[in-house]
């Protein structure tokens, strides 16, 4: 091979390995925000892609990011709290990643900015990877693998910086949006009597869409939902100190809701059911409580046809993918 | 002719932009004694402390020159640590300073930032012990963790930790006006820290671990100001020239601690550490003689030599890993 062609090759190469890639979504939903310095490129989602599911990031090399976040059950693990190493046990329900490119912060009580920032958080919680990131990004140094992809990924040795955007480049591929109610409101696949009956309690009964809204199901906006009087985590009041704060936490999408129990930002609620429940009580008193939670009654005809309408926004494509 | 013009304008350029060496030294103190981990101390109720990390961001540094021109020092940052005095802030384009003023914590920005866009030995960056808390995005401003005797016998034994975040902890320290020190092209901007003020009016006994914006931490942040923890020191005072001697280690990171030194002034040491049988585990050059070193490595279980020397000196220090 002449210089020449060597250089082409290179160039190509190179050109090819940094240009960026459009997210795939499908076309009900809107653009998510990608960082300008952590544009979507081939090579970054290949690289958060095999960081996520490899547990050489745990200190003990025990668990991976997918070991919370498993696929299977739309990136969240079915345990009441997340368990990190050694069986430690955090003291969180793990969230889901369901379309998380869309979040506008991260952590059950929004106290985080971005995915990248996010990505830190299981290393440095001693309940969960329990690895300094530095350590971290010296194991994959010393991994052939790791330092090939990186580079191509990023232009850049190993880091902290590579490893987190990395890992916030593979998550925000993570869209779901093809689920039964996608197909009935874009190709007017019929739901059924029970769906359609739940789905008219979710939008027009009763006022679910006043957290659940929008494509995704969620406001994005942060509340209490009157689950306890006194709540063991206090959440964001810790950073900012306002009272406004205490005890509120994400609305969570309810996209994958089936598969994607115990609810609750601590697992408490290990049912639909019982999480209608829930809100037809009301909630406890507390002083920050969403002002629209009042008692109401359903009957159990009307409760079974609300689960099975929340049933439609399971994405089967999302959780069976590879 | 082009050549004297040449000349002229270099030597023009180095009159009006002659740089000089900044540096802030930070001489910390508990009631008065040199501050030394290693040292135990009576807080304001008569208990023992001993405080076992003390860590804290200084930034938006501004001078005041004796014609009243302030000189902000833009992007500077200082993580200051109880054991290290010397802090290079740079070198800046200014002769004289009357006026030091600072912030203890860091701007909203910033602390709204990434520390892994930061290299690792950036202020800013990764760091061990751990100064950005992971779940929410920012600093800890002020870190002062320790342990108290809660019993009256003399141990400090219950642990305390006081972690402050969140942006309402920033403290604007705009009071120390002083003739500050200009030797040899550099300038020493030479504070006391006064660690006991910080603490006034908190029970030690009951703080526990507090990493919060609330509490204790809001009243340990807004003592800096209240009880004016910074004081500027005399230029003629040699009071932050004290040698000591100070090892220990910091167990944060409990299966690659930290070690945290402070030795004869001025001098460079070497630093070499020795597992239990005598192996060499890593050695580092150049160590200076304060610092805070992060063994970058995971270490087994067991007992640990880490061992400071040069011509003159050698001291070993022991330590012992429990993961």
């Amino acid at each position: 091979m002449n210089i020449k062609n060597f250089i082409f090759i290179l160039l190509f190469v190179t050109i090819y390995s940094f240009t960026k890639i459009e997210i795939y979504k499908p076309n009900h939903f809107p653009e998510p925000f990608i960082p300008e310095q952590n544009q979507l490129t081939e090579d970054r989602i290949k690289l958060g892609k095999k960081l996520f599911f490899d547990p050489i990031l745990s200190r003990d090399s025990t668990i991976s990011c997918s070991t919370c976040h498993n696929p299977r059950f739309a990136f969240t693990d079915r345990k009441e709290k997340a368990v990190g190493i050694k069986g430690n046990v955090v003291n969180r329900n793990t969230p889901t990643l369901t379309n998380v490119a869309y979040n506008n912060s991260f952590m059950l009580d929004g106290v985080n900015p971005s995915l990248e920032n996010q990505a830190l958080v299981p290393f440095h919680e001693k309940n969960e990877f329990d690895l300094h990131i530095l350590i971290a990004s010296d194991r994959l140094l010393n991994d052939s693998a790791y330092v090939d992809l990186s580079m191509r990924a990023y232009g850049k040795n190993p880091s902290p910086y590579v490893i987190t955007s990395a890992l916030a480049n593979f998550q925000r591929t993570l869209i779901s949006g093809n689920s039964k109610y996608d197909q009935h409101i874009n190709n007017n696949i019929v739901l059924t009597e029970s769906e359609a009956k739940g789905k008219d309690l979710f939008f027009n009964k009763l006022h679910c869409t006043e957290c659940h809204s929008g494509f995704n199901f969620t406001n994005y906006s942060l509340t209490n939902n009157g689950l306890y009087e006194f709540y063991p985590d206090s959440g964001r009041i810790r950073l900012t100190g306002d009272i406004n704060d205490r005890a509120v936490f994400k609305v969570p999408t309810l996209r994958n809701i089936e598969v994607t129990y115990p609810y609750m930002h601590d697992g408490s609620i290990n049912t639909l059911e019982n999480v209608i429940y829930h809100y037809m009580s009301g909630g406890k008193n507390h002083e920050n409580k969403h002002e629209i939670l009042k008692p109401f009654f359903l009957n159990t005809d009307e409760v079974n046809s609300l689960i099975s309408f929340l049933y439609t926004l399971t994405d089967t494509s999302f959780i069976n993918q590879q | 002719m082009k050549t004297i013009l040449i000349i002229f304008i270099a030597l023009l350029s180095n009159f009006c932009y002659s740089q000089v060496d900044v540096n802030l030294i930070l001489n910390h103190q508990y009631n008065g004694e040199q501050f030394m981990y290693s040292q135990n101390y009576q807080d304001e109720n008569g208990n023992v402390i001993n405080i076992s990390r003390l860590q804290y961001y200084i930034s938006s540094i501004e001078l005041t020159d004796n014609s009243e021109l302030n000189i902000p020092l833009s992007d500077v940052y200082v993580l200051a640590n109880g054991n290290v005095s010397n802090y290079s802030l740079g070198s800046f384009d200014v002769s004289s300073v009357s006026k030091l003023e600072f912030d203890l914590g860091v701007d909203y920005t910033t602390n709204h930032g990434n520390s892994n866009n930061y290299p690792s030995d950036h202020p800013l960056g990764p760091q061990s012990p751990l100064m950005d808390w992971g779940w929410p995005a920012g600093y800890f401003f002020l870190v002062i963790d320790g342990t108290i005797d809660d019993n009256g016998d003399g141990i400090p034994n219950k642990q305390f930790q006081l972690r402050s975040l969140g942006d309402i902890m920033l403290q604007n320290v705009d009071y120390l006006n002083g003739a500050y020190e200009s030797l040899n092209n550099s300038i020493n901007l030479a504070l006391n820290v006064n660690i006991e003020k910080w603490l006034s009016g908190i029970d030690l006994i009951n703080v526990g671990i507090d990493h919060s914006s609330s509490g204790n931490n809001l009243s340990m942040c807004n003592n800096t100001i209240n009880n004016q923890v910074f004081q500027t020191i005399n230029p003629a005072s040699t009071d932050y020239f004290n040698n000591v001697i100070d090892i220990t280690t910091d167990y944060n990171i409990s299966y690659a601690p930290t070690i945290n030194y402070k030795l004869n002034n001025n001098l460079d040491f070497n630093l070499k550490i020795f597992n239990s049988i005598g192996q060499l585990v890593l050695k580092t050059d150049n160590v200076g003689f304060e610092g805070n070193y992060f063994i970058r490595k995971e270490l087994k279980n067991g007992n640990y030599f880490a061992v400071f020397y040069n011509d003159q000196f050698n001291y070993k220090h022991k330590f012992t890993v429990i993961r």
